[in-house]
C-alpha cells in the first residue's frame, strides 16, 4: 500500500464514520480554550469610535451588545445623537449579517462589506483545538492560531488576544490591535487596513 | 371566650378603616395620576397663527442662551438609552457650541462655514460644506432656536399643547431630511416660548431627545465661547 492509497483510505473511513472525525475534535476541544475578543457570555459595551477613511474622520459612540448565543449587534452614533449604522452578526443563523440601517452618506457596498469583515474578525468565536505556532521575540512568546486559513489570532501565554490578523490570497488585508489590560473585555481596539487608506479606534468607555 | 369575641369586635372596626383608607388612596391616586395625564398628554392646536407668532417673536428676541442639556438616545433594538451630558451655548445669528462633558469629554463650535472639534486627541477644524451631517445638524437647530424652522417649506408643520408646553411636530418633506428623520418634534415653554428640548426620530423609532435645563436668556456669553483654541 503507497502513500495515496492510505490517505484515500482514511478519507473514505471518514465520509463513512464523520461520528469518528466528530469525537477526535471534541476531544481537542476539551484540551483547547476558547478564543474571543468578548469572551463573557452576554454584556453590553459602550466604545468612542475614531473611523478615519480617506483623510476624512468620522467620530461617534459604538454600542455592542453581545447576546447568550453568540450574535452581536453594533450601532454606531455620533456624539450629537445621530445614528450611523445599526448591524447584527449572527454566526450560527442562515443569514450570518443584517445591515438594519445606515446612512446614505455611508451605505455604500465597500464600506459596508469592509466593515462586516472587520467586526467579524473581531466577533469571532471559536475553540482552538489545534496546537498553535509559536513565536518568540526576546523573552516574550506568542501563540498563534489559524481559523480557517484566512484569519490569524495571536495570543499571550494566559490566553488573552492581542492581535488579529486576516489574510486574502496569502496577503495580509487588516491588523487588529487589542490592548486587555487583564478586563474581559478590550480597552482599545485599533483596526489598520493595508491596502485603503481606513483606520477604525475603539477605546472602551463603559 | 368573651375576651376571643372582643378581640374580634374589635379587630372588625379596625380592618373596615384599613379597608377604607386603602380605597381612599387608590381613589387618590387614580384622580391624581388621571390628572397628570391630561396635564401631560399634547392635544392638537386648531389656531395656530398666533401660537407661531408668539413663538417666533421670543425667538427673534433671543440674542443668546446658556444653559445645561441632557441628550438621550434611545436605541429601540438595544432597549439602550446612551445618556451625555453638558453645556450648550447659542449667540445669534450662527453661533452654537455644545460642549459634552459626560460620557466623554467632547466640544464641538458651529460658526456658520466651519466647525471646530475638540476632544482628547486635540483641535480639528472643518469647513461646514465638507461634511454634509454637520450642515444639516447645524441648519436644523439654528433654525430651530431663531425660529425660521416653523415657516420653513420643507416640512408640514402640526402644533400640540399639553399643560406645560407646546410642540412643533415638523414632518420632513424632501428626501434628503425624510432619508434621516422621519420627525423632528420642538418643545417650547408655554410661559416663555423658549425651546426646552427637540426630538429628533429615526426609522425604527430610534430617537435622540435633548433636553435644555437651566435656560438663561440673553445673559453675558464670552467671545471666546465660540472660538475653540488647542
Amino acid at each position: 500500500m503507497d502513500k495515496f492509497q492510505i490517505i484515500l483510505l482514511s478519507f473514505v473511513l471518514s465520509l463513512i464514520n464523520p461520528f469518528g472525525v466528530q469525537a477526535r475534535a471534541h476531544n481537542l476541544q476539551k484540551e483547547g480554550f476558547t478564543i474571543a475578543v468578548f469572551p463573557q457570555k452576554s454584556a453590553r459595551y459602550l466604545y468612542r469610535a475614531k473611523i478615519n477613511f480617506r483623510g476624512k474622520e468620522i467620530t461617534g459612540l459604538l454600542l455592542i451588545r453581545k447576546k447568550p448565543e453568540g450574535s452581536y449587534r453594533i450601532a454606531l452614533v455620533t456624539e450629537m445623537g445621530l445614528k450611523l449604522f445599526e448591524m447584527g452578526f449572527y454566526p450560527n443563523k442562515k443569514k450570518p449579517f443584517v445591515l438594519y440601517s445606515c446612512i446614505k452618506y455611508m451605505n455604500k457596498k465597500v464600506i459596508i462589506s469592509t466593515l462586516r469583515k472587520d467586526f467579524e474578525s473581531i466577533f469571532l468565536n471559536f475553540s482552538a483545538w489545534k496546537k498553535p505556532k509559536i513565536h518568540q521575540k526576546g523573552n516574550q512568546y506568542k501563540y498563534r492560531y489559524c481559523y480557517q486559513g484566512k484569519r490569524l489570532y495571536f495570543c499571550n501565554k494566559y490566553g488573552d488576544l492581542s492581535k488579529i490578523i486576516r489574510k486574502r490570497w496569502g496577503f495580509k488585508q487588516e491588523i487588529i490591535k487589542i490592548k486587555n489590560s487583564k478586563n474581559p473585555y478590550p480597552q482599545e481596539i485599533a483596526i489598520e487596513h493595508q491596502h485603503i487608506t481606513l483606520s477604525i479606534i475603539l477605546t472602551f468607555i463603559k | 371566650m368573651k375576651s376571643a369575641n372582643n378581640k374580634r369586635k374589635n379587630c372588625k372596626p379596625h380592618s373596615a378603616g384599613i379597608l377604607i383608607r386603602i380605597q381612599l388612596a387608590a381613589l387618590f391616586f387614580l384622580l391624581s395620576s388621571s390628572m397628570i395625564a391630561q396635564n401631560t398628554s399634547f392635544q392638537k392646536v386648531s389656531k395656530t397663527i398666533l401660537l407661531k407668532q408668539q413663538i417666533i417673536t421670543k425667538a427673534q428676541s433671543t440674542k443668546n442662551i446658556y444653559c445645561d442639556f441632557t441628550q438621550e438616545k434611545h436605541l429601540s433594538m438595544f432597549k439602550e438609552v446612551i445618556t451625555s451630558k453638558g453645556i450648550f451655548y447659542f449667540q445669534q445669528p450662527n453661533l452654537i457650541r455644545w460642549q459634552y462633558n459626560t460620557p466623554i469629554s467632547y466640544t464641538i463650535v458651529l460658526n456658520g462655514k466651519k466647525v471646530q472639534i475638540k476632544d482628547d486627541n486635540g483641535l480639528k477644524e472643518y469647513d461646514m460644506s465638507s461634511n454634509p451631517i454637520f450642515k444639516e445638524i447645524n441648519n436644523l437647530l439654528l433654525n430651530s432656536l431663531n425660529g425660521k424652522i416653523l415657516n420653513s417649506k420643507d416640512f408640514k408643520i402640526e402644533y400640540y399643547k399639553n399643560h406645560y408646553e407646546y410642540m412643533a411636530r415638523l414632518l420632513p418633506q424632501n428626501t434628503a431630511m425624510s432619508d434621516v428623520l422621519t420627525s423632528i418634534e420642538i418643545y417650547f415653554n408655554r410661559i416663555d416660548f423658549g425651546v426646552v428640548a427637540i426630538k429628533l426620530t429615526e426609522d425604527s423609532d430610534d430617537f435622540t431627545l435633548i433636553k435644555f435645563n437651566q435656560r438663561i436668556i440673553n445673559g453675558q456669553i464670552p467671545d471666546h465661547t465660540f472660538k475653540l483654541r488647542p
